[in-house]
């Protein structure tokens, strides 16, 4: 149908700001740190989720860990902070060598890691070299892997 | 056995009474056995959208202290509709008048005697919202094509799938077509994108439902009404699952307002 009033708008009142998207973006936006925050127990247990995962490839300093929704640039990010202490030898050396995919984890949370480490034989190294904690920030579209400077 | 259906927002004034209002008479009107339950405790407007508001003895409160015998000794019967009744919430108490577990008993009670019970559910996430939920089969989100009603209908949305209601489904109300069409608005795609839930209907923006609740008489009574017209589509998919899909709401187009001109009004077939 066509429409007179947008056509009488177009024409006396110029274009017209359209904020339709603007209430739809803010929303998405608002949304996710109100489904974030309304259930605290959501951050934590996703924080012990990902630190049982992260811990079968390296020892990670949880103390100083740091996790959090933060906005970037029109979008929600899951922004971690993760010091790492070393890397498990055994881990580094199953993913290198390993030829065929190891068994997975009955909790394992990404399917296309490799499989459990020993807790027992894969004790850091002393001599491990140390790492710069990297900041992960999982985002919706793009994935920016930033290192401290 | 019929089923409790609660109606809820989060957000007031997105036109929680009116929806429960008109879908009550609605299903009357298609011949189902209604009782509308004001979970309004203290600040009750269920009775006075239905034009019922003078005929009130006892109240939701009396029936939960036992103050009259069974609950049927305070619902006030509907004048236009033999099969539609009302429970009025108490004016004069305190929400926390009643608890979640004896509205959950007076439901399990109530959905005895009723095909539909249909609960208004106060404002907020506080006291008066559980009680309203508590006894609920199902659920009916309102909400308003606005950032903050989406905003509390989203956390209204989570507050019922944590106590296992599952399923609510989305009413839209006081849409305004022509906004939307100039960007003005969020669609109903927008709407129903964000919040991810099954949509029942939406209700297009209509003057005629300020006229009807002067009146006290619900607009899905009125065969003119766009609005009330949007409500006998709810009323038909609360009814049968099966119905299609809700449809955009009929454009208020001069040819359609000619339309609605010539078509009669239902209203008064139904009362005596």
């Amino acid at each position: 149908m066509f429409d007179f009033f947008s056509f009488f708008n177009r024409i006396f009142g110029g274009p017209r700001e359209d904020t339709r998207s603007a209430a739809r973006d803010r929303l998405r936006l608002v949304l996710v740190s109100d489904r974030a925050t309304v259930a605290p127990h959501l951050m934590e247990s996703l924080r012990n989720e990902l630190i049982e995962v992260i811990s079968r490839y390296m020892e990670i300093d949880t103390r100083s860990m740091q996790m959090g929704l933060e906005r970037h640039e029109g979008a929600m990010a899951l922004a971690a902070n993760i010091p790492v202490r070393s890397v498990h030898r055994s881990s580094a050396e199953m993913a290198a060598v390993s030829l065929s995919p190891p068994p997975p984890a009955p909790h394992q949370a990404q399917p296309e890691a490799s499989g459990p480490v020993d807790p027992v034989s894969s004790r850091p190294a002393e001599t491990a070299a140390r790492l710069e904690s990297p900041r992960l920030a999982a985002r919706r579209r793009t994935r920016r892997h930033k290192r401290r400077p | 056995m019929g089923k409790v259906v609660v109606i809820t927002s989060g957000k007031g004034g997105v036109g929680k009474t009116t929806c429960t209002a008109n879908l009550g008479a609605g299903l009357a009107l298609d011949g189902h056995s209604v009782l509308l339950v004001d979970g309004d405790i203290g600040l009750r407007n269920l009775d006075l959208i239905m034009g019922l508001e003078n005929r009130i003895v006892f109240d939701l409160v009396d029936v939960v202290e036992k103050k009259c015998r069974t609950f049927r000794q305070a619902l006030i019967k509907d004048k236009r509709f033999e099969n539609l009744h009302l429970l009025p919430a108490a004016q004069s108490r305190d929400k926390d008048a009643v608890s979640p577990e004896q509205m959950q008993a007076l439901c399990a009670e109530l959905k005895e005697a009723f095909d539909f019970v249909l609960i208004d559910s106060p404002a907020g996430i506080e006291h008066g919202f559980r009680n309203a939920v508590a006894g609920a089969d199902e659920a009916i989100v309102v909400t308003n094509p606005e950032v903050s009603a989406i905003r509390d209908a989203d956390r209204i949305v989570g507050l019922l799938e944590a106590q296992e209601k599952s399923n609510p489904r989305l009413v839209i109300n006081r849409y305004k077509q022509d906004m939307a069409r100039r960007g003005q608005m969020l669609s109903i795609q927008d709407v129903k994108e964000i919040l991810g839930i099954e949509l029942l209907g939406i209700v297009p923006e209509d003057e005629g439902i300020v006229s009807a609740s002067n009146k006290g008489q619900p607009a899905v009574m009125d065969r003119a009404s766009r609005a009330g017209e949007a409500y006998r589509q709810i009323v038909a998919r609360l009814v049968d699952p099966t119905c299609p899909p809700v449809g955009m709401p009929a454009s208020d187009s001069w040819m359609d307002r000619l339309r609605r001109v010539f078509t009669v009004s239902v209203g008064s077939s139904g009362a005596h």
